[in-house]
Order: C-alpha cells, then sequence, then structure tokens
C-alpha cells in the first residue's frame, strides 16, 4: 500500500473562500484607494502643513471679517478676519496627532490588561474585570472631563484622559477574544503534543488573541479624534487661538446665521477624517473575519 | 436533569439578581472612591474657590477649611463622604453652596425626558432601518454607508447641522431652551442618530447571522414570509449582542447629553457637569460621577435581565 | 425521559394526496462571475404512500435538489426543470406568495439537526403553532384532517401524535430542554402540522443516538403507512433501506443509479453504489479493506499491557442554578472504569451520548485529572503525575479528534502541524524534513502537501494530517475519539483502512472511541459498552456485540439498522460471510 490516497473531493466552502480572498487581492477596490489617498493627504499636512502654501492660521484682520468663500479665501474668513482653509489645514495636525497617541495610550495600557485578564486565574479575572467595571462605569466622554477638569486644559492632559478612557474597551476586547482562543481544539492538542505552556501560549493563544488590535486601533483611533474634538468644543481641550476643529466650531456656531463657513468646512474636514478612518477599520475588520473563522 | 432545567428557569435569574446586585455596589463604591481619591489629588486650592470675592487672610482660610471639614486627614473627608453617601447626602455644592441632590435634582428631569426621548427614537429607527435592509445587499450597502456617516460624524456637528436646517432655514423648531415638545425633537435625534450610527450595523449584523441558521431554512418551508421571519424569529436572535452595547450607549448618553444640552442650550445634568468642571466644584462632580455609575450599573443590570427574558438559554450559563 | 413508541396511524387520509413529479431538474450556482451547474438532470416521481430515497455522499446535491422542491434555494442558486408539479400545481409557476401556500401546507419539511433546525429562543409549542396560524384557513378548510379546537389543543395533539409523552409539559419548553429525539420529533409535528400530502425528511436521523434513530425511522414509517408521500434524502445506506421503496442514488449532481430499494441494495448496477454499499464497515468486513474489499494480512495483537485504567471515576459539579429543584447536585461522567490495551490491540468504546466516552478520552490524556482511579500508560504511572512530569511521555501516547481543523493553529501550513509532533521529540534539521516526509507517505500524502493549508485540504485529507501529527514521535498509544464520525462513509473507508494499516505496520495500540457499532465491529479487538459513564459489558468484539449480554448492549445492537443481505457482492467482491465466525485475531482476548 505505497499509493497515494486518492484526493475524495476538497472541501467546496473552503476552496471557494480561499478563491475569493485571492480575487480580492487582485480586484481594485475604488473606495479603499479614496480612502488611503485622503488619509496619504492628511498625514502629509499633519507632517508639514506649509507645504499647502495657505497663510498664516492666526493671522487676523479684523477688516476683512467674515468674508464669504472667494479667490482670495477659498473657505471663507471668520469673525477676526482669519483665514478657514489655513485654519482647517494646520487644525489636521493637532485632531491626528493627539488621537494617535491616545490610542497608543490605550493599547499599552489596554492589550495587556486584557491578556493578563484572559489567561490568569479566575481570581485575577474577576479583579481586573471589576477593575474594568469600574473604569467603564464613567461614559467615556465624562471621565475625561473629569480628569481634565483636575489636570488642566492642554494637549498632554487631552491625550492622557481619551487615553485612559479608551482602555477598558482595547482590554475587555482582548481578554475575550483570549478566553475564545483559549478553548479551542489545538490549544488543547498542543498541551497533548507536550508542549509547555509557555510555548502553548505564545504560538497558539498570543498571536490569535492580538489580531484584533490593528482593527480596534483603527476604531479607537477614529473614536479619539472625535472625542477630542468634542471635548475642545465645550472648552475642556485646546484653547480657542488654536486652530482645533472642534474649538473652530464651537466659536464658529455663533455666527452661523450669517457666516456658516466657519463651522461648516472643519466640521466636514472632521466627518472626512473619521470616515477615512472608520472605513479603513470596517475593511481590516472584514480581511481579518473572511481570513480565520473564529 | 430536565426537572432541574425547569427550576432553574425561575431560580437562575434570582441568582443572578443577587450576583447583579453585589456587584452593583462594588462598582458604585469604587467609582466613588476612585474620584474622591482622583479629585483631591488634583492640583487647586479648593479653599481659595471657597472664599470666592472675600478676602483671602490666614485667618480667613482657617474658618472657612474647618467650616467645609477641609482640614482634616484626607481619610476622615473619605470616611465622612461615604458615611453621609449612606443617607443620600452628596455634600454640600462649593460654588453654589447648596446641596449637591438638590442641585442635581433640579436638572434631572429635562436630562431624564431626552435620554428616554433618544434612547426610543434610536431603538425605533435602528430596528425600522435594520429590518427592513439586512440581507438585501444593496440597500445594505446604502444604509452601511449612511450609518459610518453617522458614526463618524460627531454629536456637536450633527447638531449645529440640524439647527441650521431645521432652525435658521426652515423655521420648525426652536433655537434653544427646554419645555414644549418640539424643543425636545432636535436635541433627541441628535443623540438618537449618533447611537443608530453604532447600533444598526451590529443589530443588521446579528439579523443577518439569524437569518443563515438552519431554523431560518425550516421556518421559511413552512410558509412563513419573509418578513415575518425577520420579525418573529430574526430580531430575537439579533438582539442579544446589540442589547449589550446598547447597555453602553445608554450609559454614555450622559456623556453625549453634555454636548447636546451645550449646543441647544438646554438645561440639565449635562449642563451642571460642566460648571462643576469648570469651577472645581468638587462635591458637584462627585455627585454627577456617582450619578452616571449608578445609571450604567443599573441599565447594564436590566440589559442583562432582559437578556435572560430573551434568550433563556442563558440561565443555566450565568454561572 | 424515553419516549413511547410512535402512536399508530390514528386514521387512513379520506383522499389520495396529488403526485410530485420532477422530470429533468437542473440546479446552477453562481458566484457572480463563474456558473456552476451542480445538479444535472433529476426525474423522479412520487406517489402518495411510498417512499423515495436520494442517497449520496456531501457534495452530491441530494439536499439542494430537496430544497429546490419547496423553492428555498439559496439566493445564488436558480433551478429550472422540465416538469416539477404537485398535482395540478405547476410549481415552476409559482410567485413567493404562491409558494408559501405550498410550503408547510402541502409540503412538509424536516431539515436535519433538530437543535439547530428549530428556533432555539422558541418553545416547541410556539414552533408548531407557527404553522397552524400562518396556515389557518386552509387547515380549517381541511376540517377534519388536523382534528378541531384551540390551536394549543392541536398543538397538544400533535405532539402526541408524533410520540412526545408529557406534551402538556413539552409544549412549553425549548430545543435546548428537550432529548434529541423528543427535538426530532417537535421538528417532525412541526412538519406536519398543516397536514401535508408531502413530507421531506432531510438526514432526518444525523446526530441521533442509535435507538432514537429508530424511533425515529419508525415514526415516518407510520407517517408513510398513513398515506403520507415520502421523499428521504440521507447519507445512509442502512438507514435508506429500513423506509424506501425505491432509491436514487446521486453522485456530483447526478443520479447514477435508480430502482426499487431491495435490488439496489442487493444487486447494485453502478461501481458507484457498489463501492458505497463495500465501504460501509460492519462485523463482515473484518480483516478486509473497505476500499477494495481485499483480505488484509492480520497481525495478532502482544500481551504486553501499554495502557491500564482502575476505577476512573469522575464527577463534574453542575452549574449552581442546576441544582435547584433537588436534582442531583453532581453529574458522573465516570463511574469505576476499568480497561486495559495491549500492544497492537484496538479497544473500542462505545456508547450513546452522555455516555462519558469523550471524558473517558480527556481523563486518559492527562487533560482531566480523575476524581478517583489512575491510569497507567507503558506500566508507570500517568494520571497520578503532573503536567509537568508527564510531558517526556506524552510522545507515548497521541490523540486524533472529530475535527481535525480545529486541532490545527489556523496559521499554520501541513508542514508545521506536523512538525509540532516532533517538536517535544527533538528532531532538528534534515532528519525532520526527511521523517516530516515519511510521516506524510505513511498516511499516502504527497510530499508537495507539507507547504499546502490545512483550510485549502478536503475533509479526509485534513484528518490524514492529524493522523501523520499523531504518528510522529511512533507512539505507543493513540487515542482516536469519534476520528472517522465527520466523514463520507467513502472517505470513512479511507481512513478506516490507514488505521488498520498504521496497526498492522507499527503495533500501535488505538482507544477507538465511536457512537458507531458497525466502525468499532469492524476494527476493534476488545469492545467496552459505556453507558451513564460505567463500563457495562467489556470482552471481545465479535461476542460481546453479536450475542451481547447486557440488555442495554442488547437494545443497543438491536437498534442498529442492517443493510439487506448482498447476495451479489458476497459472490464476487466479498468472499465473507456475517455468519462466519469472527476472524482468527478474535481469539486472542
Amino acid at each position: 500500500m505505497t499509493a497515494v490516497a486518492p484526493d475524495d473531493r476538497p472541501n467546496g466552502v473552503g476552496q471557494r473562500r480561499v478563491g475569493q480572498l485571492r480575487v480580492g487581492q487582485l480586484r481594485v477596490d475604488p473606495v479603499l484607494i479614496a480612502t488611503a489617498a485622503g488619509l496619504a493627504l492628511t498625514l502629509l499636512i499633519v507632517v508639514w502643513p506649509g507645504a499647502t502654501g495657505v497663510a498664516d492660521p492666526l493671522a487676523a484682520d479684523p477688516s476683512r471679517a467674515l468674508e464669504p468663500p472667494s479667490a482670495a479665501h477659498l473657505l471663507g474668513t471668520d469673525q477676526l478676519g482669519r483665514d478657514v482653509l489655513a485654519r482647517v489645514i494646520h487644525g489636521a495636525r493637532y485632531s491626528v496627532l493627539i488621537a494617535l497617541a491616545a490610542t497608543a495610550v490605550g493599547i499599552v495600557a489596554g492589550v495587556p490588561l486584557g491578556l493578563l485578564a484572559g489567561l490568569a486565574s479566575s481570581w485575577l479575572d474577576e479583579i481586573l474585570t471589576r477593575f474594568l467595571d469600574i473604569l467603564s462605569a464613567f461614559p467615556g466622554l465624562l471621565l475625561a472631563m473629569v480628569l481634565i477638569a483636575f489636570t488642566g486644559p492642554g494637549s498632554g492632559n487631552l491625550v492622557l484622559a481619551l487615553g485612559v478612557s479608551s482602555v477598558p474597551r482595547f482590554a475587555r476586547v482582548v481578554r475575550a477574544q483570549t478566553k475564545v482562543v483559549r478553548g479551542q481544539g489545538w490549544v488543547e492538542h498542543g498541551v497533548t503534543l507536550g508542549l509547555p505552556r509557555r510555548v502553548v501560549v505564545a504560538r497558539h493563544v498570543l498571536p490569535h488573541a492580538i489580531a484584533a488590535v490593528p482593527v480596534l486601533a483603527t476604531v479607537g483611533l477614529g473614536g479619539a479624534t472625535l472625542g477630542a474634538a468634542a471635548l475642545s468644543f465645550i472648552g475642556l481641550g485646546l484653547a480657542p487661538p488654536s486652530p482645533e476643529w472642534g474649538a473652530m466650531l464651537s466659536e464658529g456656531r455663533n455666527y452661523l446665521r450669517v457666516a456658516w463657513w466657519i463651522s461648516v468646512f472643519p466640521g466636514l474636514a472632521l466627518t472626512s477624517l473619521v470616515l477615512a478612518i472608520f472605513t479603513l477599520g470596517r475593511r481590516a475588520q472584514r480581511r481579518l473575519e473572511s481570513r480565520e473563522p473564529l | 436533569m430536565i426537572r432541574g432545567l425547569a427550576a432553574e428557569a425561575i431560580l437562575g435569574p434570582v441568582v443572578s439578581v443577587s450576583r447583579r446586585l453585589g456587584s452593583l455596589v462594588l462598582v458604585l463604591w469604587g467609582t466613588v472612591t476612585l474620584t474622591f481619591f482622583a479629585v483631591h489629588a488634583a492640583p487647586g486650592d479648593i479653599v481659595r474657590l471657597l472664599i470666592g470675592q472675600g478676602h483671602d487672610t490666614p485667618e480667613v482660610r482657617a474658618v472657612i477649611a474647618a467650616e467645609w471639614g477641609l482640614d482634616r486627614p484626607l481619610l476622615v473627608q473619605y470616611a465622612g463622604y461615604l458615611g453621609r453617601l449612606l443617607h443620600g447626602d452628596l455634600g454640600t455644592s462649593y460654588v453654589l453652596k447648596r446641596p449637591v441632590t438638590e442641585v442635581i435634582g433640579a436638572q434631572l428631569a429635562s436630562t431624564v425626558e431626552l435620554a428616554v426621548t433618544a434612547t426610543a427614537l434610536a431603538a425605533l429607527l435602528t430596528i425600522l432601518i435594520t429590518t427592513l435592509t439586512a440581507g438585501r445587499r444593496l440597500l445594505t450597502r446604502l444604509a452601511g454607508a449612511g450609518e459610518l456617516l453617522l458614526a463618524s460624524t460627531p454629536e456637536f456637528w450633527v447638531g449645529i447641522l440640524l439647527l441650521f436646517v431645521f432652525s435658521f432655514t426652515l423655521p420648525w423648531f426652536p433655537v434653544a431652551g427646554a419645555g414644549d415638545l418640539s424643543a425636545l425633537v432636535l436635541p433627541s435625534l441628535t443623540l438618537a442618530l449618533g447611537a443608530v450610527g453604532g447600533l444598526a450595523p451590529v443589530l443588521r449584523d446579528g439579523l443577518e447571522r439569524a437569518l443563515e441558521q438552519p431554523f431560518a431554512l425550516t421556518v421559511r418551508s413552512r410558509g412563513v414570509s419573509d418578513l415575518g421571519l425577520r420579525v418573529r424569529h430574526g430580531l430575537r436572535h439579533a438582539s442579544i449582542p446589540t442589547l449589550n452595547l446598547a447597555g453602553f450607549a445608554v450609559g454614555n448618553l450622559l456623556g453625549g447629553a453634555v454636548i447636546v444640552e451645550q449646543v441647544f442650550g438646554r438645561p440639565g445634568i449635562g449642563q451642571v457637569a460642566l460648571r462643576a468642571i469648570s469651577s472645581k466644584d468638587i462635591p458637584t462632580i462627585l455627585g454627577v460621577a456617582l450619578l452616571a455609575a449608578f445609571v450604567f450599573v443599573v441599565v447594564s443590570t436590566v440589559v442583562d435581565l432582559l437578556s435572560l427574558v430573551i434568550d433563556p438559554r442563558l440561565v443555566g450559563a450565568a454561572s | 425521559m424515553s419516549a413511547r413508541p410512535a402512536a399508530p396511524a390514528r386514521q387512513p387520509r379520506e383522499r389520495p394526496g396529488p403526485p410530485l413529479v420532477v422530470e429533468d431538474l437542473r440546479i446552477r450556482f453562481s458566484d457572480g462571475r463563474t456558473t456552476t451547474e451542480i445538479v444535472r438532470g433529476v426525474s423522479l416521481t412520487l406517489v402518495p404512500g411510498r417512499c423515495v430515497a436520494l442517497v449520496g455522499e456531501s457534495g452530491s446535491g441530494k439536499s439542494v435538489t430537496a430544497r429546490a422542491i419547496v423553492g428555498l434555494l439559496p439566493r445564488s442558486g436558480a433551478y429550472a426543470a422540465r416538469r416539477l408539479t404537485l398535482g395540478d400545481t405547476d410549481l415552476t409557476a409559482l410567485g413567493e406568495r404562491g409558494w408559501r401556500r405550498v410550503r408547510g401546507r402541502r409540503v412538509g419539511f424536516v431539515h436535519q439537526d433538530a437543535l439547530l433546525s428549530l428556533d432555539p429562543l422558541r418553545t416547541a409549542g410556539q414552533e408548531i403553532a407557527e404553522v397552524l396560524r400562518t396556515h389557518r384557513a386552509a387547515v380549517a378548510a381541511a376540517g377534519s384532517a388536523v382534528g378541531a379546537g384551540s390551536t394549543r389543543q392541536r398543538t397538544l395533539q400533535l405532539l402526541r401524535d408524533v410520540g412526545i409523552g408529557d406534551a402538556e409539559r413539552r409544549i412549553g419548553q425549548r430545543a435546548h430542554q428537550l432529548s434529541g429525539g423528543q427535538r426530532q420529533r417537535v421538528l417532525i409535528a412541526s412538519a406536519i402540522a398543516a397536514a401535508p400530502d408531502l413530507l421531506i425528511a432531510d438526514e432526518p436521523t444525523t446526530a441521533l443516538d442509535v435507538t432514537v434513530q429508530a424511533q425515529v425511522l419508525e415514526l415516518l414509517g407510520a407517517r408513510k403507512r398513513r398515506g403520507d408521500a415520502l421523499l428521504l434524502i440521507s447519507h445512509d445506506l442502512a438507514v435508506v433501506g429500513q423506509l424506501a421503496d425505491e432509491i436514487l442514488v446521486m453522485r456530483a449532481g447526478e443520479v447514477v443509479e435508480r430502482g426499487a430499494a431491495a435490488e439496489v441494495l442487493t444487486r447494485p448496477a453502478h461501481e458507484y453504489t457498489r463501492q458505497l454499499l463495500q465501504a460501509v464497515p460492519t462485523a463482515a468486513t473484518r480483516g478486509h479493506s473497505l476500499v477494495t474489499g481485499a483480505p488484509l494480512p492480520a497481525r495478532p495483537p502482544g500481551d504486553e499491557v501499554v495502557l491500564e485504567a482502575h476505577g476512573l471515576t469522575k464527577r463534574f459539579r453542575l452549574p449552581r442554578a442546576r441544582r435547584a429543584g433537588g436534582a442531583s447536585r453532581e453529574l458522573v461522567a465516570l463511574d469505576r472504569v476499568d480497561l486495559t490495551l495491549r500492544r497492537g490491540e484496538t479497544l473500542g468504546v462505545v456508547g450513546e451520548s452522555g455516555s462519558g466516552k469523550t471524558t473517558l478520552a480527556r481523563v486518559v490524556l492527562g487533560l482531566v485529572q480523575p476524581d478517583d482511579g489512575e491510569v497507567r500508560l507503558l506500566g508507570r504511572p500517568w494520571s497520578a503525575l503532573g503536567e509537568r512530569s508527564r510531558r517526556p511521555s506524552r510522545q507515548h501516547l497521541r490523540f486524533v479528534s472529530q475535527d481535525p481543523l480545529g486541532s490545527f493553529d489556523p496559521r499554520y501550513p501541513v508542514r508545521k502541524v506536523i512538525g509540532e509532533g516532533l517538536d517535544s521529540v527533538g528532531i532538528h534539521g534534515t532528519a525532520r524534513e526527511r521523517r516530516l516526509r515519511e510521516l506524510l507517505d505513511q498516511v499516502h500524502l504527497p510530499a508537495s502537501y507539507l507547504d499546502r493549508h490545512p483550510r485549502t485540504l478536503s475533509g479526509g485529507q485534513r484528518q490524514r494530517v492529524a493522523i501523520a501529527r499523531a504518528l510522529a514521535p511512533t507512539p505507543a498509544v493513540v487515542v482516536a475519539d469519534e476520528a472517522v464520525s465527520a466523514l463520507d462513509v467513502s472517505v470513512q473507508a479511507q481512513i478506516l483502512d490507514l488505521f488498520a494499516e498504521i496497526q498492522r505496520e507499527h503495533g500501535t495500540s488505538l482507544l477507538f472511541i465511536s457512537h458507531d457499532l458497525g466502525v468499532v465491529r469492524h476494527l476493534a479487538h476488545r469492545v467496552l459498552v459505556l453507558k451513564d459513564g460505567a463500563v457495562v459489558e467489556t470482552g471481545p468484539t465479535g461476542p460481546v456485540l453479536t450475542r451481547p449480554r447486557h440488555a442495554y448492549t442488547q437494545q443497543l445492537v438491536a437498534a442498529v439498522p442492517r443493510l439487506p443481505g448482498s447476495a451479489e457482492l458476497r459472490g464476487r467482491a466479498r468472499p465473507w460471510d456475517e455468519d462466519v465466525p469472527e476472524s482468527a485475531d478474535m481469539t486472542t482476548r
């Protein structure tokens, strides 16, 4: 009996899924391209806002206040005569950098916490879970507000506040995922193969437990962008002269009747940025799910 | 064993509720403790704040500090606060010099009104949109894009847009204030739309999963219509994961209320919180934090119980 | 808990139902780019009181054919037929509204696996009442067929009709609170609630214990005798043999053979049918290849005991809530189980669901600590050791589970999956690569498969990879828990042949756990019958399973559906007979 086994019918479902994935990789996805291009552009103006050649976002000219969009001021001017386009472009920096830093804080604290709770014995898991319960008993925004109230406004505190309030979300998802993976057949098989526990955890649990972190991070990034803008809007983020989008909206809404452009353009910028981030996150999530049906 | 299962259907929730009550108290205590020490550890001269317009002399400081109990060690203050809390006393506002329960109580109704309306509106919109679009490729794509847009648009910006369109351009609704029903429409819609953006994709995903289950084929082979399958069978299955998320969303309404009340100039807890935060009014901040935690715990308890009613299989699995 | 035998047919139907005629049915699936025809030219006629069976392995198109008849193909599917009629109704011309009057009312559909096919959140009563309400007008017009009274009374009557005792209580319970047989009965009750003329049953007994399977088949038989037309879909030839008047054997979307049931099962005309019949493991196939039918050289087991267990007891505490109401606080999963396994021997463990088979496997594998008793491996302590001290000996004891894909890390290609089996043994470099190829060769997979991903393999190939991983350190004992249960019969035949070959060539001992008595009869030297965690009977396979002494074993053996004796097969490809005493290796016990 040296014959090779007859190829009993390959599993249709598995086959089809692989085929689709290959097709998906080759196919040109216009939404994804637009999103990536938009985000690349945003990154460029974050790193080097001067590249766009716009005016100084803080240069006031009261004589030209509240001018509607024109050739000189593409997006009009605000109540102090500052160029709205310049302010919108320079504002990207605040939103993006604060959101990135806050998400980093959330991941750095939340992911290890979730892994620990997911892998730990039941009593430690219980303690950590209760701690997360307490942390998430505050609505995210309120927690950030309270923290900022006592540390004072400013970008550093904003990052810390938003980061801390995102910790429970990261930790919870990672913990739940870790528990699911621990129960999988391949983990048990690792034990029967005589692999030491640390090897089983490192090889067969961790990679799957953290597989969703990039997706989570993307969604968290969008959330932090919104949160930072919201805090600035209610005056707990960055102080008014700085061209932060939330702060611009807050100022602009007083002139809504006479100069809609002051609030509409920063609002559009904010929504577009977050939309691009969320779109990217959703695509990444679909890919993750299609590759790994857990 | 089957007999045991029948009993558990009755006793299960009881066990679960008592466990829940335990964790309710724990979370409330944890929240108070955490906030209390965080707030007191933060920099800021409370006595200076209390003196207000008066003369800031060492003598006055001593009197004021003694009067508000700020001269005692922090742990004693903490114990005192906890003790008063058990009697329903949240302390006295440093700024308004009135009991915090009174300050919050006066504004509670307005926020509750807003939150309840927003929740009902969000639930209605979510169920309607998902039931009609789930499993239909083109509609799902369309609705999905709309939901993504809603989720990407911050509440204050939605509020401003709604104001711009429906109050300034089309004078259908008042610009600010509270009172009659028409003043409630735009603020609650603002809050609801944000929630729909988060909830609808989850409910639709659950509904689509349910419609792919083998039982869906059974139901259809009984001659039940597609809508009947969705409403009678699908929604129930889809609602468990959505309820859990909705619990968080309702808990978050208080945070959203801060924004919305600010945009629409509505009185309410959000305004109280904002004023307290900007004036470092510690007792009021602690009070609002406690209220938020209380709402969160109550809502998640209700969600858990509702889940048990919807899916009795969870009863045995709870412990 | 065991349900009463099916109620006898209450009254013969007053008028004969309409015949179902299917001519040249074709079903296409399209994924937007390519269109595949997965069913080609199926024709059948089904008249009242008769049963036609569609038999085939997975992918044969039998289930899709059944779904097409009620117009419920998946969205990507479409069908065409020269004729598809039920009585005077042209089914091909129906719109969605018209279909809804056919489904449930004129055609009842019993889907497979009632645990999933009943809405798990709704009670038995709600599930049945849904049919009554949906077809309220039609049911009322039909009058006596369903019986008068309120919906609740009708539901109760239906539950009693399908043989559910204590209908008053069951009506308020959900699928997870019912036993497997009760669930299937409820599903059947909901299918017949509106008194359809035609009943379609898609794998109605798959995943059921054999004693329950017998009851469900009896219930379906009663419906047939009552005058219902029955379209039965199954992969199991023996099951089909119990009910069918006519059998259509399908392969890859085509009917390869059709004929009267007895004819097809005893004198198959098509080679594929012959192979299918030959692949069914029974006592008669012992010592023979299930693929070729040729006799295999025997190698009697040795005397050395490689694995032994004494007084194994394992209790599980039930969740707190379940303890209420005076039910027992603990579930005894294993109750003083003894076993011995010799070198080169196969010990079959049989039992129905909940008998403790899987717990036994897990205790033996050292994944669960026994509460009492001891497992010894190669004469040394095993279960008494801590995991750390056990680890070096794990190379002597390996595991093959029912779900190979779930036992592979999804990130790993075949090379790493099998390679991990070598990690603890410490083979590296070129020796490792050589060993990997050797292992693939042992399970008859080409070496090129090392770089394939298990997801892209078929079920049988995946199980071969799992076996190769288990064999990596040449273990003394392999524990196989339902290792062939999820496979099609022809693939199962290959894997069973492979197990036999491995045992012959390496002297591996097998602890072979299965719910399938036929498989155990085919493969095992000795058998251990478990019921409620306790061993009720043990001994050489032949005597235990042909002349069982314990009442439970007798019941188990009697419930297994049997293929009719196949004279032609016996005369040619299979020169053995059921009555021949067990082969020689059985005498060493």
